[in-house]
C-alpha cells in the first residue's frame, strides 16, 4: 500500500509542486492550505507522514507540529520552511526533520524515504 | 663769569620785567626750549610743599622780596627745586627787578629710609628673573641685572659699553626691521609695552622675548638713555602651543564623535536595510522554489533532444544561482548564534572539503594537508565555521583557474587554534586588499559578494581573528584564529 503524506502549506503553487512530484515517487498525497485544515484531515485519516510549512496564516507550523504531535507522536513531521531561523528554536527540535525550502527537492525526497524507512523497520 | 654759569651743573634762568625769560643756563635750555609760552609763569609751576601761597604767577608783580626762597618745578619734568632770587631794580633792565632762579642741589643721600630702599629696589632688579639692560643714548650697554646674565650668558664686564644691537639682535630680526619697528614706537608713544621678538643668546640659542621699553632720565631730567626689560617667554609660547595643540585635539575629538554619530546613523538605516532584506529574501524563496521545482518537473517530462530541454536546464541553473544568493543574505543578516559546542577543526576542515571534490578535481587542484594531530576542540558552532571554512575553499579553489595546490593547516598555539587555507592562485591585487570583506564586494561573475564578509563576522562573533597575506600570481593565504577558551569565544 503507498504510504499517505500530508502536505501543508498556504502557497497554492508549493501545494501543487509537491503533490505532483511526491506522487511521481509513489505516494498518496493529501493537501492542506492551513493549520487548522491539517488537524482535521489527520483527526479523520491516518497519514504516515508530514511535510509541514511554518510561516502561515494563523495558526503556525510550529504550534500545529505540538498538536500533531498531542494526537500522535509516532507520525514523522518534517518542517519545511524558507526560514532557517526556525532551525534554531527549542519548539521545531520535536519535528523529525527540517529542511529549507528549494527548487531542488532531492534533500526533501531523501528525509521522506529516509523517514518512512525507519518507520517501516520498527 | 656767564661761561661758568652756562656750564654749571645746576640750572639757571634769568627773567625781568614781568617774567620774560632772557637767559638759561645749558642744563635748562633744552627743557625750556619745549615749554609752552615764553615767561615764568608757563614754564614753572610752584610745588606745593614748602611755598603754599605761591603761585608762579605772582612772579609778574609784585616781585616777591629779595632774598625770598621759592620752590617750583619745570613744567612737564620731574620736580626739581629752584631758589627764587630777586634782585633789585636795575639801571639796564628800565626799572624792573630780575629774577634768578638757580636750582638746589639735590640733598645727599643722608636720607637712611630712602637709601635702605634703593638698596632693595636695586636687589630686587639685580635679581629679577627678567634681564634688565639699561643703555645710554648711543644704545651701549651700561646696566646689566643678574637675569640678562642667564637669559643670555653674557656677565655684565663682558658687554659693559657694548652695542647692544650688535650682541642680541639676531641676523634675521636685524634684516625685518625689528629695531626700526621698536624706533618708531619709542618716537610715537615714549615706550614700548608687550612687544614680542627674538633675541640671541651667547650660544647662538634664539630667545623668543617681550620687551619693555620707556625712557631713562639722570638726576638732572636729561635723556639718558633707555631701560629695557626682556621677559624670556618661550615657557608661554610653549603652553600657548601645547594649548593650540590640545585645541586642535579637541576639534577633531568632536569631529570624531561627529562621524561616529553619522556612522551609528547609518549602521541603523544598514540594520533596517538588513531586516528588510530578509524580509525580501524569503519573500523571494517561495516563488524560486515553485519556478525550479516544476522546471525540474518539466526536466523529466520532455525529451532530453528537445530545445525547451535546455532552456529548463538554464532556468534551473538560474535558479539555484537566485537560490545561493538568497541564502547568502539570510547567512549574512541572521543573528548572532550563541550555542557553541567543543568542535574538531580537523574533521569540519575533511567534511568542508568533501563538498569541493568535484572542481578540485576538474581544475586539477592538488589537496595538502598538513593537520596537526591531536589538535584540542574548540567551543565552535560548527554549522557556521563550517560556513567560514567553505567560503574560504571556494575561494581558494576558484583562484586557481589552472590547477595549483591547495594547502590546508591548523595548529594549536598557546589559547588559540590557528586554521590557515592557502592557494596557489591569482592572488588579491593590492587594491583590492582592503575591500575583500566588505559586504557585496565581489570580482566574480556571479557571486553575491557575501562570501567573506560572512565568514569575517562569524569568526568575529566566535572571538577569533581572521587576516590574510597575498602575493599577485603566487597566492593567498588566509589565517583564521579561534580562542581554545569557552570564556574567549562566548
Amino acid at each position: 500500500m503507498k504510504p499517505t503524506i500530508l502536505v501543508v502549506d498556504d502557497e497554492r503553487n508549493i501545494r501543487l509542486l509537491y503533490e505532483k512530484e511526491l506522487r511521481e515517487e509513489g505516494y498518496d498525497v493529501v493537501l492542506a492550505a492551513d493549520a487548522r485544515e491539517a488537524l482535521g484531515i489527520i483527526e479523520k485519516r491516518k497519514m504516515d507522514l508530514v511535510v509541514l510549512d511554518i510561516k502561515m496564516p494563523g495558526m503556525d507550523g510550529i504550534e500545529a507540529l505540538g498538536q500533531i504531535l498531542a494526537k500522535n507522536s509516532a507520525i514523522p513531521v518534517i518542517l519545511n520552511s524558507a526560514y532557517s531561523s526556525y532551525k534554531d528554536s527549542f519548539l521545531s527540535w520535536s519535528a523529525d526533520a527540517y529542511v529549507i525550502k528549494s527548487s531542488d527537492l532531492t534533500e526533501l525526497k531523501a528525509k521522506i524515504r529516509s523517514l518512512l524507512d525507519a518507520r517501516s523497520e520498527r | 663769569m656767564t661761561e661758568i654759569a652756562r656750564r654749571a651743573a645746576v640750572g639757571i634762568v634769568l627773567a625781568e620785567g614781568p617774567g620774560d625769560l632772557i637767559w638759561a643756563s645749558d642744563e635748562l635750555r633744552e627743557v625750556l626750549k619745549g615749554a609752552p609760552g615764553g615767561t615764568l609763569a608757563s614754564i614753572l609751576v610752584p610745588e606745593p610743599k614748602g611755598s603754599p601761597s605761591t603761585t608762579a604767577s605772582s612772579l609778574d608783580s609784585p616781585w616777591p622780596p629779595p632774598g625770598e626762597e621759592r620752590t617750583f618745578r619745570i613744567y612737564g619734568e620731574r620736580p626739581r627745586t629752584f631758589i627764587l632770587v630777586t634782585l633789585p631794580r636795575h639801571e639796564r633792565t628800565g626799572g624792573s627787578p630780575i629774577a634768578i632762579l638757580v636750582e638746589r642741589p639735590a640733598a645727599p643721600a643722608d636720607d637712611v629710609q630712602g637709601r635702605e630702599r634703593e638698596i632693595y629696589f636695586e636687589r630686587a632688579v639685580m635679581d629679577a628673573a627678567d634681564a634688565f639692560v639699561s643703555l645710554d643714548n648711543e644704545g651701549h650697554i651700561r646696566g646689566w641685572n643678574d637675569g640678562a646674565r642667564r637669559m643670555f650668558g653674557y656677565t655684565a664686564e663682558e658687554v659693559y659699553g657694548r652695542a647692544y644691537d650688535e650682541i642680541l639682535v639676531p641676523d634675521p630680526e636685524r634684516r625685518s626691521g625689528d629695531l626700526e619697528r621698536i624706533n618708531g614706537l619709542m618716537l610715537r608713544n615714549g615706550f614700548v609695552r608687550g612687544y614680542e621678538t627674538l633675541r640671541v643668546g651667547r650660544d647662538g640659542r634664539m630667545i623668543p622675548v617681550e620687551l619693555t621699553i620707556t625712557r631713562l632720565f639722570d638726576e638732572t631730567g636729561r635723556l639718558a638713555g633707555r631701560s629695557v626689560v626682556y621677559r624670556d617667554i618661550s615657557e608661554r609660547l610653549r603652553l600657548e602651543a601645547a594649548l593650540r595643540r590640545t585645541v586642535e585635539e579637541l576639534k577633531e575629538a568632536n569631529q570624531n564623535i561627529r562621524r561616529d554619530q553619522q556612522r551609528l546613523l547609518a549602521l541603523e538605516k544598514l540594520s533596517a536595510i538588513g531586516e528588510m532584506s530578509a524580509r525580501v529574501a524569503h519573500e523571494i524563496r517561495t516563488p524560486l522554489v515553485t519556478i525550479g521545482g516544476f522546471a525540474n518537473t518539466l526536466l523529466r517530462e520532455i525529451p532530453e533532444d528537445a530545445p525547451a530541454h535546455r532552456y529548463l536546464e538554464i532556468i534551473r541553473e538560474e535558479v539555484r544561482r537566485l537560490e545561493a544568493i538568497v541564502s547568502e543574505i539570510l547567512e549574512y543578516v541572521r543573528p548572532a548564534r550563541t550555542d557553541l559546542d567543543l568542535c574538531d577543526m580537523n574533521e569540519i576542515l575533511h567534511s568542508t572539503l568533501r563538498s569541493f571534490v568535484e572542481e578540485t578535481t576538474r581544475r586539477g587542484v592538488e589537496v595538502n594537508w598538513r593537520l596537526q594531530e591531536g589538535l584540542p576542540a574548540i567551543p565552535a558552532n560548527r554549522y557556521q565555521i563550517q560556513q567560514v571554512f567553505s567560503n574560504l575553499m571556494q575561494n581558494a579553489v576558484q583562484a586557481m583557474q589552472d590547477g595549483g595546490v591547495l594547502t590546508v593547516t591548523t595548529e594549536a598555539g598557546v589559547n588559540h587554534v590557528r586554521i590557515s587555507i592557502a592557494d596557489t592562485g591569482a592572488g588579491i591585487p593590492e587594491y583590492n586588499r582592503r575591500q575583500i570583506f566588505k559586504p557585496f564586494f565581489t570580482t566574480k561573475a556571479s557571486g553575491s559578494g557575501l562570501g567573506l564578509a560572512i565568514a569575517s563576522q562569524i569568526v568575529a562573533q566566535h572571538n577569533g581573528t581572521m587576516s590574510f597575506e597575498s602575493a599577485e600570481g603566487r597566492g593567498t593565504t588566509f589565517d583564521v584564529r579561534l580562542p581554545l577558551s569557552r570564556e574567549a569565544a562566548a
